[in-house]
């Protein structure tokens, strides 16, 4: 069972990835790839964070302002030097690998006897009941805010921006500007789920972040099928359906484990699994 | 008053290609007219919007809307006082949005979208007000998303939305032009209606003979980037269909 409820929690850890996967790509309607070198740089700045003494708490501002820096490098390649979103993402993710290793000084970086914010907020004596929760809550928390903002004058700029630019341009939004935004807030978000997954994993690695970002594009695939199971297309279900998808992926993942499947076929695993998702609602149109 | 002085344009400067489509163009627009520009294709007629609009810049010259110089202003920077009807009846509108959220959006073309909740109760019994004058029962529908619309009702909603808050100047580019005659002739009607009610400034391209016979106080006929004919009041009125045609022969 345990085994489970750690597939649920690493589920929920990689959710605000998934939510930033889904700004980027559902609401911006672009396909951004930073996302391999901004969870890494989530985790790298949370492990140094922490292994400097500085509190668990004001390493999560710290983590999410890295992500969304990343972001807006993203953002201003692609918008104002004008270079293709997918190409500016992995220049990026490229640049980023060098700035992980320069800000986390080797390879890897255990965070063995140092406080985290699960040894902060001791609510069970089980430690990944108490990584669950808090994950939970914070998981929470960010979906709250990002509802919010989705539903403010600032938030329905923003999601115009990403259907029809000509319209958005027309009522008086910079578009460009936006998208730089977004792009930040998602690499915010992706960097959030390097310092939960760091935490809960107890080390930062440099390649964690390798091939990541098709978990998120897998979660969000799965709350786009969810949402439109229910029929409940709006901005709440569809977050919440992202972070649902987050969470069956990786129990999906730990069945494949159960089962027996050798660990070196679990990329394939992943990539076959996404491939059905995605398909699955052209099956159905066709 | 809204004008263009002395514009020079040349698209694909430099190259075989190069066309010089306005040299030393001069266009004045005044207060609460409505204005229609007909041409031929390649005349220089939705340039003449783009450079209003702020979707292309000149090479030369100076735009203005009344003292302010808007010359070197992007078009989201324009949208203070230009509105702008497209051709395509999905370009005004988001199909993400629900109707209430698309006139929100357009409510607060010419302020800053901050971030706090302006979909208020408030908002949507006027935003109700507005589309019940439509006519089309859309006035309780408006959690609906934009998207599940025709293009005929999204175009009329676009009107309204445009008109939602202050402007200098309407643009419409050829608004009816991809709508069945029915609906064409109700859009166009309303579009008519809006501006005598607002007193609004406005521009439309359009290809349609019956429109330029049946709307606007003035009509501007555009050739290879000059303007060849200009009537106002009982000269446009006067005008015959067969007239028309016989402009775009030579």
């Amino acid at each position: 069972m345990s085994f489970y409820l750690t597939a649920i929690l690493l589920g929920l850890g990689f959710s605000a990835l998934a939510i930033g996967i889904f700004i980027s790509l559902k609401i911006f309607n672009i396909p951004d790839i930073t996302t391999d070198g901004s969870f890494t740089l989530g985790g790298v700045v949370t492990a140094v964070s922490l292994s400097s003494g500085i509190s668990p708490l004001l390493t999560l501002p710290l983590a999410f302002v890295a992500g969304f820096i990343a972001g807006i490098f993203t953002g201003i390649i692609h918008t104002v030097l004008k270079v293709n979103a997918l190409l500016s993402g992995i220049l990026v993710m490229t640049a980023l690998f060098s700035i992980n290793l320069a800000v986390l000084g080797r390879s890897n970086l255990p965070l063995i006897n140092l406080p985290t914010i699960y040894s902060a907020f001791p609510f069970s004596n089980n430690l990944t009941i108490t990584q669950f929760y808090l994950t939970l809550f914070f998981i929470a928390l960010i979906l709250f805010f990002i509802y919010r903002l989705m539903k403010t004058d600032f938030g329905l700029a923003m999601r115009a921006t990403g259907n029809n630019e000509q319209m958005v341009r027309a009522c008086g939004v910079n578009s460009d500007r936006m998208k730089i935004f977004g792009l930040g807030l998602a690499n915010g978000l992706t960097a959030l789920s390097g310092y939960f997954i760091t935490q809960i994993q107890g080390f930062a690695d440099i390649n964690m972040g390798i091939g990541i970002v098709i978990l998120g594009l897998g979660s969000v695939m799965i709350g786009n099928i969810l949402a439109t199971a229910i029929n409940k297309k709006s901005i709440l279900f569809q977050l919440i359906g992202v972070v649902i998808g987050s969470i069956i992926f990786r129990i999906i993942l730990a069945f494949a484990l159960t089962i027996g499947i050798d660990a070196i076929y679990l990329k394939l695993i992943v990539a076959i699994f996404v491939l059905v998702i995605v398909s699955i609602p052209n099956f159905k149109k066709a | 008053m809204i004008e263009l002085k002395s514009i020079s344009k040349t698209f694909n400067k430099n190259t075989v290609n190069e066309n010089q489509l306005f040299n030393n163009f001069h266009l004045t627009l005044t207060p609460g007219e409505f204005t229609l520009m007909i041409g031929s294709n390649g005349s220089g007629k939705t340039t003449v919007l783009n450079l209003l609009a702020g979707t292309i810049f000149p090479d030369d010259g100076e735009i203005t809307v009344g003292n302010t110089n808007v010359t070197q202003l992007k078009d989201h920077q324009r949208s203070k006082w230009i509105a702008r009807i497209f051709q395509d009846p999905l370009a005004g509108t988001s199909s993400e949005l629900t109707i209430l959220e698309n006139f929100r959006l357009a409510a607060i073309r010419t302020q800053s979208k901050k971030i706090s909740i302006g979909t208020t109760n408030q908002f949507r019994e006027i935003v109700k007000e507005q589309i019940n004058f439509l006519g089309l029962g859309l006035e309780n529908k408006t959690d609906q998303l934009m998207g599940t619309l025709s293009g005929g009702q999204r175009q009329a909603l676009t009107l309204l939305m445009a008109t939602m808050d202050e402007m200098q100047l309407l643009i419409l580019d050829e608004p009816v032009a991809a709508l069945d005659p029915k609906t064409s002739d109700v859009i166009m009607k309303l579009a008519d209606d809006i501006i005598r009610r607002k007193k609004l400034t406005a521009i439309m391209v359009t290809h349609s003979m019956k429109n330029v016979k049946d709307y606007g106080d003035r009509l501007l006929m555009l050739k290879s980037g000059k303007i060849d004919r200009d009537l106002s009041g009982q000269a446009k009125n006067n005008v015959s269909l067969n007239e028309l045609y016989d402009w775009f022969g030579n």
